[in-house]
């Protein structure tokens, strides 16, 4: 501010013609601890279009594609840094993949659009629609997020529940359920009844469903449900499906969800959408049996200090540029400036992992809701819908330098494994040094929850590889399904550095024998 | 989920007789979400309020081309006045944010630099009015302006004087420009409506949905502020008049008899030729194209194209609309019984329908 305000001041007594002071007051950015390792830049937004990004994907040639608030399809062109726009008058769209030059699937609140350029002059001129069978009540909160590309050439999209918030339209599209509050009492009784709706609620088709959809025919599969809004769909490097989810009612903090065909990840309220469900109204079954069906979480991320509202999940181009996390996965988060790293791993047939800051810097604002790599730069686009977030698109160029941060963490039997980007120094072996804590969430109805039976990390043991890139500590025993959130940041790197994401927490689902 | 705070902003909020200051005990007041935005712009640009209501214009500076700007509320008629007080106040404006002393400033925020928010609780005159608001900024006072309709209903945005015209184009789908579709939610139709600009003022209601046209209304096309502003739950708003409203529960196409059950709508998705959509579709199979322009007479007009119908088809003119019908269309081909439309296979492969007037 004092900055701003002398740069101002110095603008005006130097110049003081009528627009003299309507120059574009240039902000430095503040130097933080990530600017070594990534320069963080921003693309110009076309004018006169509401810069909040719905989606964001790269074309072959390294241009950008990216969806707008009011509708609008932009395309960039880095090289004379311009956008010509492509297509127009689309419904919240929250998600596009670019097929080619010529076709981009748009994910829109009322169905998977086909937008194609057919006389090849750069702009769309059909929009098809590829698939709608999918209720919408006409409930505000029911975003509709996606398409992302399987590894088999399918794409994968989601469909929020609606929020008690508000009530439905009194035209709906698709069969309305009558599991629950009958559907006159949504208009004639809605201050009454929207207790006993839910706080997030399913009555038109596959809301909380992430649905698996062929691009060549439109033919759609209910994939998995269980889910409560669930803007991030990604696959790993093996090909796993992963599906992120917000915090909130039967999401005692945000998750991370390895998806599974047939899976059910815990929010009940989709559960009446699956074949042959027998009635009953899913909020209602005793958590014990709800435990039963579902699969928890892989990876939690602690409310507050990882990501409150998880976005994007995509990897990391195996390119030299991005030095040694090439192919491992990150997430995006609305409501605090960092981009997340996810370390997955499967024990016993049970996928679980760890979560860690990659980026976290004021520079690159809140919102990060779409991130897309082309040709070494990481493009991230924002939006809020009037929640916590920022607009327009930032960039992420990395230096090429490393910084001193875990690189990966996996489970061992009695314990963990750290690796690092450099040798630890000597003294890491000093138990004292590897402090943290191990919490639990319950799985309950309620809307967000507070870590229970928290405890200190109590390490016994650690051993280092002979070049010291790693580390293996060893606890005297487990609390199973229990985070254990490191804090490394007395560790030291044996050039000296600290680790510039010390805090890392891992889910434990299963311990190796 | 986002909790704004409210910290009244006690140096810069110059209180008058009827702006007073409010503590945080009050009641929650109506919130008022205004960006500062890139092209020297308020986004909203207006807002309606109730005189002597408390009220928090939360603000943030979202412009991305680095500009500080701030906002102050003046009496009306005084906004071209403040913003040259602001200038003369050249070297003395910083240390007064650029704020010029005196009773036409009603309320005042900080001068905003980028990225930065700030909630100003107020309490709107108590005389109704039309109260500008400005960033008296030195430069943007001349372009970055808007209106606080405090008792007095806001009126169409593109017929509103007291906002800049390129402000009012933002808010309106497709900024004025005609044919135009935008897909968006809209009264009085299923939730997957799409709402169609036409020349002539014309505009349209298409429900893709049930497949069928549900209104038409001549004037202003569908101002989408609240929706936009928000997380969509609020429907835009359209100027004019309705000049026709299918039934609700009208099947728009029936084959066969005049009993034969509704088929079933499949949406296929549209092209645009010169703008106009060509919508298409299936009903039970039997694919269907809607072309919705404008005739040569200036009248809505549906270029209709159902290939391979194997039976009578019947038509729905909506003239069972209840309330008043201003009017009806008439075909180029087929017969009428009653409120429908009988047509062969063969004059059902290619036909028009003109939405036009019903002289009183």
């Amino acid at each position: 501010m004092n900055r701003l305000l002398s740069n101002s001041l110095l603008s005006i007594s130097l110049g003081w013609a009528l627009f003299g002071a309507a120059q574009s007051l240039a902000q430095t950015a503040q130097p933080d601890a990530y600017a070594p390792f990534y320069s963080i830049g921003k693309l110009m937004m076309p004018a006169g279009v509401a810069p909040e990004i719905g989606g964001l994907d790269a074309l072959p040639d390294g241009r950008i594609a990216a969806c707008f608030h009011h509708g609008q399809v932009g395309i960039y062109q880095p090289k004379d840094k311009t956008w010509k726009m492509f297509a127009e008058g689309l419904h919240e769209p929250l998600g596009l993949l670019v097929e080619d030059e010529r076709s981009i699937l748009v994910m829109q609140r009322p169905e998977l659009t086909r937008l194609r350029d057919t006389d090849g002059d750069g702009v769309c001129d059909s929009y098809e629609t590829l698939w709608d069978s999918f209720g919408m009540s006409g409930n505000y909160h029911e975003f509709a997020f996606g398409p992302v590309r399987a590894p088999d050439g399918k794409v994968v999209v989601s469909l929020n529940l609606a929020s008690q918030g508000e009530t439905v339209f009194k035209e709906v599209r698709g069969p309305f359920s009558d599991i629950g509050v009958p559907r006159e009492k949504f208009y004639t009784e809605w201050k009454h009844v929207k207790k006993e709706v839910g706080r997030m609620y399913s009555r038109v088709p596959l809301r909380g469903w992430v649905v698996k959809i062929d691009p060549a025919t439109g033919a759609a599969e209910p994939w998995a449900c269980g889910f409560r809004s669930p803007d991030g769909i990604g696959f790993d490097a093996a090909g796993n499906l992963l599906v992120d989810d917000n915090q909130g009612d039967w999401r005692g903090t945000s998750e991370l969800f390895v998806v599974k065909r047939g899976g059910f990840y815990g929010h009940p309220a989709s559960l009446e959408w699956r074949q042959g469900w027998d009635g009953r109204v899913p909020m209602k079954l005793p958590v014990e049996e709800l435990e039963k069906l579902r699969t928890p979480a892989a990876v939690w991320f602690p409310h507050g200090h990882f990501a409150n509202s998880p976005t994007q999940i995509t990897q990391i181009p195996k390119t030299k540029a991005w030095g040694p996390y090439a192919g491992q996965t990150i997430v995006g988060e609305m409501n605090s400036p960092k981009i997340l790293r996810v370390l997955l791993e499967e024990v016993d047939g049970v996928w679980q992992g760890a979560t860690l800051n990659w980026i976290n810097s004021e520079t690159l604002k809140r919102g990060l809701h779409r991130l897309v790599f082309a040709h070494d730069v990481l493009y991230v686009g924002r939006t809020h819908l009037s929640w916590v977030g920022s607009e327009g698109i930032g960039t992420i160029t990395p230096t090429g330098k490393v910084p001193f941060d875990v690189l990966d963490m996996q489970i061992t039997p009695k314990g963990f494994r750290f690796t690092f980007t450099e040798p630890l120094a000597e003294n890491s072996t000093a138990a004292k040094l590897w402090t943290g804590e191990h919490y639990t969430y319950p799985y309950h109805e309620d809307y967000d929850s507070p870590q229970i039976a928290k405890d200190e990390i109590e390490v016994e043991t650690v051993t280092l590889s002979v070049d010291r890139r790693s580390a293996v500590i060893e606890l005297p025993e487990w609390s199973m399904n229990h985070i254990y959130e490191f804090h490394l940041d007395k560790l030291h790197a044996a050039s000296g550095a600290e680790p510039l994401n010390p805090r890392i927490a891992y889910t434990v689902r299963r311990t190796p024998q | 989920m986002p909790r704004p705070c409210f910290i009244p902003c006690l140096a810069l909020l110059l209180a008058t007789p009827a702006f007073s200051q409010k503590t945080a005990e009050q009641p929650k007041p109506q919130t008022i979400k205004i960006a500062m935005r890139d092209g020297l712009r308020f986004d909203p640009p207006r807002f309606e309020g109730k005189p002597g209501a408390d009220v928090v214009i939360s603000l943030e500076n979202l412009d991305s081309t680095d500009q500080m700007h701030n906002f102050v509320l003046v009496k009306p008629g005084k906004r071209d006045a403040i913003v040259d007080a602001a200038l003369l106040l050249a070297e003395k404006g910083l240390a007064l944010q650029f704020v010029p002393p005196g009773s036409d400033v009603l309320a005042a925020s900080k001068l905003l630099a980028p990225e930065k928010k700030e909630p100003l609780r107020l309490t709107l005159p108590k005389e109704p009015g039309v109260y500008p608001f400005v960033c008296t900024f030195p430069g943007h006072g001349l372009v970055m302006y808007g209106a606080a309709y405090v008792g007095v209903k806001m009126p169409l945005l593109r017929q509103d004087n007291n906002i800049p015209s390129t402000a009012a184009q933002t808010f309106i789908a497709g900024g004025g420009k005609r044919p135009f579709v935008q897909r968006i939610f809209m009264p009085d139709s299923g939730p997957a409506a799409i709402a169609i600009a036409l020349p002539g003022d014309l505009n349209a209601c298409w429900d893709a949905g049930q497949c069928r046209l549900r209104y038409v209304w001549k004037g202003e096309f569908i101002d989408a502020t609240r929706n936009w502003a928000g997380n969509g739950n609020e429907l835009p708003t359209m100027g004019g008049k309705r000049l026709w409203t299918a039934p609700v529960d009208e099947v728009a196409i029936r084959f066969g008899k005049a009993t034969a059950a509704a088929p079933r709508p499949k949406f296929l998705g549209y092209t645009l030729e010169q703008g106009f959509p060509i919508f298409r579709y299936t009903l039970d199979g039997v694919e269907v194209r809607e072309k919705i322009a404008v005739d040569e007479a200036g009248n809505v007009m549906r270029e209709m194209k159902i290939a391979q119908a194997a039976v009578e088809v019947r038509v729905g003119l909506g003239s069972n609309s209840k309330g008043k019908i201003y009017a009806a269309w008439n075909s180029t081909s087929g017969t009428r019984e009653g409120g429908t439309l009988n047509l062969t296979p063969e004059e059902a492969a290619a036909f028009k329908l003109a939405l036009e007037p019903i002289k009183p």
